[in-house]
């Protein structure tokens, strides 16, 4: 109890508790800031891999259109046409490798870019529908053209979806 | 009266110290927070460098031909070049502290390589590399394609 009661040093102890006090204040506030900083580099990260992926499906997008193009110079007629194409397309030429078969009118064409490397893996499912008239005004219309990231897959989500699973039991 | 006449209290020397030691505390402290305030400032222009990026990037997506590009692009040494500048508070301004330069460099026909950068004066803050495919490349605006 003499300890307490002594009055000498107090200031000391009062001055080293604001002491504490303010290191911590001051941490914390660091820490915090290099957080924010952490999560605009992911973010930012995020945005550079998402447009890589993006410029990848532009690639064969564009390696597409070409095929298209020469088809339509090297035919004569649409049955010509469509052979190229049937050809060009399904030959995983441009590096594409994807099935190919007819749906009326259009052909349909599918392609996926995946992210190579990263925990949550990205990736763009493409599906083109692809006039079979040599003529025709548009060379392709994109019908599905879709980002996903392995996370947030639909396997992974569906042990939540499930609520009454053992309801039966 | 009588508080202000009291003799009794710290004594010089407890005083001296204490405000020594928070004066030496005060300097690391004060670091601190400034070091704090740099990183989020730096948090801040890598924030609004992604989304300006990204908003510029996703109106180039939704062209289909060169030509209804806007009037910013415009052409430079074989690249299609567009530039911005952004003030202190990013707001688009003619000159600023703040530089974003979308440049387009042909491949094919139809294809072109798209860097971006945005710098900070001469410090580069982000910058990334894309592709951009035209569906048209030549067709003149107002054409009726799609």
């Amino acid at each position: 109890m003499e300890v307490i009661k002594e009055e000498r040093g107090a200031s000391s102890v009062l001055v080293i508790i604001l002491m504490l006090v303010l290191i911590i204040l001051g941490l914390a506030i660091a820490s915090t800031s290099i957080s924010n900083m952490h999560l605009s580099q992911k973010k930012s990260d995020w945005l550079l891999n998402y447009y890589q992926l993006i410029g990848e499906a532009e690639k064969q997008l564009a390696d597409i259109n070409e095929v298209i193009i020469e088809a339509r110079k090297n035919s004569n007629n649409d049955e010509e046409y469509k052979e190229i194409l049937n050809e060009k397309l399904s030959q995983g030429s441009c590096r594409l490798a994807m099935p190919y078969r007819q749906e009326g009118g259009d052909c349909s064409l599918h392609f996926e870019v995946n992210e190579e490397g990263s925990q949550y893996k990205k990736r763009i499912e493409v599906s083109l529908a692809i006039p079979l008239e040599r003529k025709a005004k548009v060379p392709y219309h994109i019908t599905k053209y879709a980002l996903l990231q392995e996370a947030l897959l639909q396997e992974e989500a569906e042990e939540f979806l499930d609520p009454f699973k053992h309801m039966d039991d | 009266m009588k508080v202000l006449k009291a003799e009794e209290g710290f004594t010089l020397i407890e005083i001296s110290i204490s405000v020594a030691m928070l004066a030496f505390i005060s300097v690391v402290v004060i670091k601190l927070f400034l070091a704090a305030s740099n990183i989020n400032v730096k948090a801040s222009e890598v924030d609004m460098a992604t989304i300006l990026i990204s908003n510029e990037l996703e109106i180039l997506y939704d062209k289909t031909s060169l030509a209804s590009l806007s009037d910013e692009y415009i052409v430079q040494d074989e690249e299609i070049v567009k530039k911005a500048y952004f003030d202190d508070l990013f707001v688009l301004s003619e000159t600023g502290k703040y530089g974003m330069t979308i440049s387009m460099k042909k491949e094919t026909d139809a294809l072109y390589k798209v860097d971006c950068t945005f710098m900070k004066g001469e410090k580069e803050i982000m910058s990334l590399e894309t592709y951009k495919h035209f569906k048209y490349p030549f067709k003149k605006v107002g054409d009726g394609s799609d």
